[in-house]
């Protein structure tokens, strides 16, 4: 009853990122778990994408460790922590591409993208979602990566600029850029 | 448009809500146990640095100690901020120069006069009145037996010099491996270079089984049952042990020690060993076989 009553009193609190943050920056396993269960499906989607889904548990338990023990890195900030978490994913998802490379070239084995499908297969189904998907994975990787935050990862354009570490205007411009370039290629094809 | 666009892309890559493998949450629940609950890693790391760089200084300036060359200044100016010296032989041998004996007291229990007379000869002559280069102490649980072959009065062989025993009460120090490094060690076990020093008899103590010294002439100390072993003159127990790598290319001011340390691969083209003396022989072993494998 009584456990029940504080969990009830910490909803409101651990609803709030700064706070969550600040609580999960103490050691306090409620918040990191809220933390983890808040952001777990778009993580998940976002390392996917990026990694394929053989490999994505482990990446994102990966960002999640690298989040525990860089926790006292974190800047606060009105956005939360979900920004500084996607960038640690980026960083992670940069790590496993290298490894993944260093493997593939020792092997000599040309193992295909999963996470990047041939721009043709999609197109063959015809429906408007594979179609803007074809056309998505056509952009350049800068493009792409920045239209996955603010898609996939639900950022906004402010928290996209904290990930990546660039100023909110030059967030939104090239956000801008990448979706004009987007409907060019949807025209075109 | 925009709007409409990423509206678009929203569909075209949907975000299934889904729940964390247990397993994740498992892992996660280590991880902050991990960082804050066990000994908080983030300040035991600030001390990595300092600590690496520490034992640098401090096995830095053992070795110098073990080669005779001077101490690095950051050696010395890290022992003076720890307000230690570098380690327990050189505060040893300061406490040693302060006191005097009288010639022909008895050197230390498990080692030989003149490599008890070589060593407070060469803390001497390292120390002005500050830590010495290479301060040999020695374990002394009782004192050995009176060097009898050495001349009362001998002088030393600088003014200044007054050969101390050691103290007793201090334990003895396990080899140093710099020594090991610096590949300096005592003489081999039977061996004894031609050396112009008057050649004291090597006392029974000072090949008494289960002693070993390493290259600074420090002593191993033996196990109880191996001096009582010792004092009982177990010949089959190898006298002196010693260094075991057997470098015989020692500084030249290092002397040479008549029955000292034993080397067991000993070198041939070092000078034959001294007669045998009364009471020495828990020194025949040792020297023997530092001869045979030579």
């Amino acid at each position: 009853m009584v456990d029940q009553r504080r969990r009830e009193s910490d909803e409101p609190a651990l609803s709030q990122p700064s706070v969550l943050a600040q609580r999960a920056a103490a050691g306090d396993h409620d918040a990191w778990e809220a933390i983890y269960r808040a952001v777990y499906p778009r993580l998940r989607a976002y390392l996917a994408r990026h990694a394929g889904s053989g490999v994505v548990e482990d990446l994102v338990s990966e960002t999640m460790l690298r989040a525990v023990k860089g926790i006292g890195t974190f800047q606060p900030t009105p956005a939360g922590i979900d920004p500084w978490l996607f960038g640690i994913a980026r960083r992670v998802v940069v790590d496993h591409h290298r490894v993944k490379e260093r493997n593939d070239r020792r092997d000599s084995l040309a193992v295909g993208d999963e996470a990047i499908p041939a721009p043709g297969a999609d197109v063959v189904a015809a429906d408007e979602q594979a179609e803007i998907r074809a056309a998505f994975d056509r952009l350049a990787d800068s493009d792409r990566e920045l239209l996955e935050l603010r898609i996939i990862a639900g950022l906004s354009t402010e928290e996209i600029a904290i990930a990546l570490g660039k100023k909110e205007g030059a967030v939104r411009t090239a956000q801008s850029r990448a979706l004009t370039r987007l409907r060019k290629i949807m025209e075109t094809s | 448009m925009s709007d409409e666009l990423i509206a678009q892309l929203r569909a075209a890559f949907p975000v299934e809500p889904c729940d964390p493998p247990p397993a994740g949450l498992q892992a996660l629940h280590r991880a902050v146990d991990a960082e804050f609950t066990s000994a908080t890693p983030r300040r035991r790391k600030r001390w990595v640095v300092p600590a690496i760089a520490l034992s640098v200084t401090m096995g830095a300036g053992q070795l110098a100690a073990a080669t005779g060359t001077p101490l690095p200044k950051i050696a010395d100016t890290v022992s003076e901020w720890m307000a230690m010296p570098l380690h327990m032989t050189q505060m040893h041998g300061s406490l040693d120069t302060t006191r005097t004996v009288a010639a022909g007291d008895p050197p230390p229990h498990g080692v030989s006069a003149s490599h008890h007379h070589r060593t407070h000869l060469h803390v001497d002559e390292t120390t002005d009145g500050a830590q010495p280069v290479s301060g040999d102490h020695v374990a002394a649980a009782s004192p050995g037996p009176t060097i009898g072959s050495v001349p009362a009065g001998a002088a030393p062989e600088r003014s200044g010099v007054s050969p101390v025993p050691d103290d007793p009460g201090i334990p003895p120090r396990p080899p140093s491996p710099a020594a090991a490094v610096a590949g300096v060690g005592p003489a081999p076990a039977g061996t004894s270079a031609p050396t112009p020093v008057p050649a004291p008899t090597p006392s029974p103590a000072a090949t008494s089984p289960g002693t070993s010294n390493d290259a600074e002439g420090d002593t191993e100390p033996a196990p109880p049952a191996a001096q009582e072993q010792a004092r009982q003159g177990d010949p089959a127990r190898p006298s002196s042990g010693g260094d075991e790598q057997g470098n015989t290319d020692a500084p030249a001011r290092r002397r040479p020690q008549p029955g000292g340390g034993g080397d067991r691969q000993g070198d041939a083209s070092v000078a034959p060993k001294p007669p045998a003396q009364e009471g020495d022989q828990g020194t025949t072993p040792g020297a023997d076989q530092g001869d045979a494998q030579g």
